[in-house]
């Protein structure tokens, strides 16, 4: 009964809130119609209750039913002094949630989600979000020293027009951008008396070797997306990206065709499993760890750790070696990987014109980059999740070895934000901590070893003619050569007809889709 | 039987305006228009008053100015449709995966409802009738998944296919075999639940006309073509011009379930296109001017088989 009254309370609160609570509901400083700018110590002295739109972490959705249940979430309201009611958008219906909230011009005073695929130039012209660059020079002194230390962030998370529309989460680390890639049996090739295949030359012994073991079928089990980071041997890539500042689009270059002649090549001698198309995911779990395939790409935390964890249990010999991206000659270095940037856009905070007092929202999320809410989005609680030792953040038994049997990234999640997109500043030190196995370590090592960080197309945005024109020309290009390619890898179309695979996208007008991300990228270079 | 609605025989020459024979009806089946009303409101709110939406197929729509407020583009969502270079493709695809299921999975439920109809015992005829259903309530996620574990290199399938001297491959990866296995699996799951209908109508055949059939001298096969078929007749057409008004519906959810890029060419279909530029692509303009292109030829078809099955049979919906 009383969690009823109180749980009725908190959503009248709410709803005045989000109602317009600009009528000065006794927050000090708004009774002098202004706020203290510049540095402040927290706890701020309010009562602003703000609303705050994210995603439940799927991880804690069966422990926890709302994010403010979180040690993280009570420990930063406490901290911060701002009381947060947090909504979560029903699983899978994200985009169409929010599309409601903004239609139906309800949204709560805080939203994360993906800002930059919803236009934020023009978001910020019709008044859905407000335009942060004055507040963030008077109201988030962390934000912006952070900014102003790293010139590169905050070009890529300002729009062309050199507004800033989020808090962003930054990966600040090789480590953490590099989390998935290749890895093989390393008991395989130690009996058949080979090192970790790095050059293609490597790989066609190797994979010879293991094709010719009895109960393999294919040795590579992969699904489509992850053959293509085969182009990077070939210096090319997947898709659109940039090389000595001009903007390329992989299937146009020569070496894209090398790279198909070489998996056609592959598909025939039976080193793919040739269903790679319509592979689905446990399907290639299962081929890794039954032993029918002995080549597999993903991440380092659930897969390659997982595999290791539960296959060694009961086969000691059993054994995974991280490889890195494939190259053409030894010393080389991948043009492509799976390598992400370090400004994620998936989960960045804006701030809507509903909420009437932006200034204590964005102190409330400029706390996530001073020093205490650094450690606290990637730690936890001193003394709790984690413990300083020689300098180093060191979780704790409770978080590593949970006594409830709880898995590390589960706990984790309820103790910091590290585990999961958010604004804030990811640090290294989670994810060494994370990946424990030295294989993982290993991996975090030899996956960073490419170099699509400076041939990725950073976070660019297009104005709104540039874009329909865009998705109109790409709908029907990616149609086009999804179908082709995959035709050219199963040699249905022999790769001979390649040239005239070109000149169709050409035909289809690539060369404008071109253009327009090289206008693109040209004005992010000079934001 | 006492509250029977009335037949108004105030007026029933045709004399009195609308509004005077209207007011007056009212008077005596108050109670009829007092039930009436839920109906209506249910469709001028959930069917009709949505429909204005329809207005952002000639719109450049954009979540945050709404529906009303997006600027005008006329016709250029349309122009991009039927310009595309996949036009052709996804409307011939759409048309032949929904000629095939008229002229493959429309019979298939009359013909079981013939072949049950033919049966004497009951219990037979029950056990068949149930585990004809079952798969009408199977979630599509469920049977695709089947389909595809069925149609897999190691499926049920491909032993058949190899006992006959074939070699294995994975079925849902070759172009040809997508429209026979889109058309097979649908028969297999609807056919039980779709004689239903006709089953009901069988029942309704005066059952002296078999006997007269008989006296004449006809057979089994006989009574078939000249009682029952034309006794069903009626209702076949009803079913046939329902079925005809969704000629270009072809479901994108059982298509993105089963489809890949190396079988696009026969099972890109134009629900599964717009899928992926309207809505994964958030172009909600596109999608809509799309959706109204279908529901016009669709409405086209329907309209057109009414007014040749009402020349021809003289059954029709209106």
């Amino acid at each position: 009964m009383m969690k009823k009254t109180i749980s009725l309370l908190m959503s009248v609160a709410m709803m005045a809130c989000v109602a317009g609570c600009g009528n000065g509901q006794s927050v000090r400083s708004s009774d002098t119609g202004s706020y203290p700018k510049g540095t402040i110590t927290y706890p701020m002295d309010t009562d602003v209750k703000l609303t705050y739109y994210v995603k439940m972490p799927s991880n804690i959705s069966t422990i926890v039913s709302n994010y403010g249940e979180t040690k993280f979430a009570q420990e930063s309201m406490k901290r911060t002094g701002v009381q947060i009611e947090y909504i979560h958008p029903a699983q899978g219906n994200e985009t169409e949630q929010l599309n409601l909230l903004i239609a139906s011009q309800n949204l709560p005073d805080i939203v994360e989600t993906n800002w930059l695929k919803r236009d934020p130039d023009g978001s910020i012209s019709k008044n859905v979000i407000y335009k942060l660059n004055d507040y963030i020079d008077d109201y988030a002194p962390n934000f912006k020293a952070y900014l102003n230390e790293h010139e590169d962030i905050a070009k890529s998370v300002m729009t062309d027009a050199k507004n800033y529309y989020v808090f962003p989460m930054v990966r600040a680390s090789e480590k953490l951008l590099n989390t998935s890639g290749f890895f093989l049996r390393a008991d395989w090739l130690q009996e058949a008396g080979l090192s970790a295949p790095e050059t293609i030359e490597d790989w066609d012994a190797v994979l010879e070797k293991f094709k010719a073991r009895p109960g393999v079928e294919y040795p590579i089990a992969v699904q489509m997306d992850s053959l293509k980071y085969f182009t990077g041997a070939y210096h090319t890539a997947e898709g659109f990206y940039v090389d000595n500042g001009k903007v390329k689009y992989g299937a146009l270059e020569d070496g894209y065709k090398q790279f198909l002649q070489k998996i056609s090549e592959w598909v025939g001698k039976g080193y793919i499993d040739e269903n790679f198309p319509i592979m689905d995911f446990n399907t290639m779990n299962a081929k890794i760890l039954n032993g029918s395939a002995g080549v597999s790409f993903g991440a380092g935390g659930g897969q390659l750790g997982t595999f290791l964890k539960t296959k060694q249990a009961s086969e000691p010999t059993y054994d995974l070696v991280p490889v890195p991206f494939p190259v053409l000659k030894k010393g080389e270095k991948s043009t492509y990987s799976s390598r992400q940037l370090p400004y994620s856009p998936v989960s960045a905070a804006a701030v809507t014109t509903k909420c009437a007092q932006p200034e204590i929202a964005v102190r409330y999320l400029d706390y996530a980059y001073s020093e205490d809410g650094y450690m606290l989005n990637n730690f936890g609680i001193e003394g709790e999740s984690y413990e300083m030792k020689d300098g180093y953040p060191t979780f704790t038994k409770l978080i590593t070895d949970n006594p409830d049997g709880m898995a590390m990234a589960q706990i984790l999640t309820t103790y910091a934000r590290s585990t999961v997109e958010g604004p804030f500043v990811q640090d290294e030190r989670y994810i060494e901590q994370y990946y424990h196995l030295p294989r993982q370590k290993e991996a975090l090592e030899v996956w960073s070893q490419n170099d699509y960080g400076s041939h990725a197309i950073p976070q660019i945005t297009l104005t709104k003619e540039e874009s329909s024109e865009f998705s109109g020309i790409m709908t029907e290009i990616n149609t086009y050569v999804a179908e082709s390619i995959t035709n050219f890898m199963l040699d249905k179309t022999p790769v001979s007809e390649y040239d005239t695979f070109v000149k169709t996208l050409h035909d289809m007008n690539i060369d404008k889709a071109i253009s327009i991300y090289q206008a693109a990228y040209d004005r992010f270079l000079t934001r | 039987m006492k509250n029977k609605i009335q037949k108004n025989t105030y007026v029933s020459g045709g004399k009195g305006s609308f509004a005077a024979r209207f007011a007056s009806d009212l008077k005596v089946n108050r109670a009829a228009y007092i039930m009436i009303i839920p109906v209506l409101l249910f469709y001028i709110v959930f069917a009709y008053s949505p429909m204005y939406g329809v207005i952002i197929a000639f719109k450049d729509y954009d979540i945050s100015t709404g529906i009303l407020g997006s600027p005008w583009v006329g016709l250029a969502n349309f122009k991009s449709f039927f310009s595309s270079m996949y036009f052709g493709r996804v409307l011939k695809n759409t048309l032949t995966i929904s000629l095939c299921s008229i002229l493959f999975g429309f019979p298939a439920p009359i013909i079981l409802a013939l072949l049950l109809n033919e049966v004497k015992h009951k219990w037979f005829l029950r056990t068949v009738q149930t585990i004809t259903y079952l798969p009408h309530f199977i979630s599509l996620v469920v049977i695709c998944g089947m389909i595809k574990n069925f149609t897999a290199q190691d499926g049920i399938v491909n032993y058949i296919v190899e006992f006959f001297g074939g070699t294995r491959s994975t079925l849902l990866m070759n172009a040809n075999a997508f429209v026979p296995i889109y058309i097979i699996s649908d028969i297999w799951q609807g056919v039980g639940w779709g004689s239903i209908v006709y089953f009901a109508a069988l029942t309704n055949v005066d059952s002296e006309l078999y006997e007269a059939c008989t006296l004449d001298g006809g057979g089994r096969i006989r009574q078939v073509f000249t009682v029952t078929l034309p006794g069903i007749m009626p209702t076949i057409m009803i079913m046939l011009i329902l079925r005809l008004g969704s000629i270009l519906g072809v479901g994108y959810e059982k298509i993105i379930l089963l489809y890949n890029p190396t079988i696009f060419k026969t099972a890109d279909v134009i629900s599964t296109f717009v899928y992926r530029k309207g809505l994964v692509e958030s172009d909600f303009g596109y999608a809509t001017a799309v959706g109204l292109f279908n529901s016009l030829v669709n409405v086209i078809f329907l309209v057109g088989a009414n007014l040749i099955s009402r020349k021809l049979t003289e059954t029709s919906l209106w």
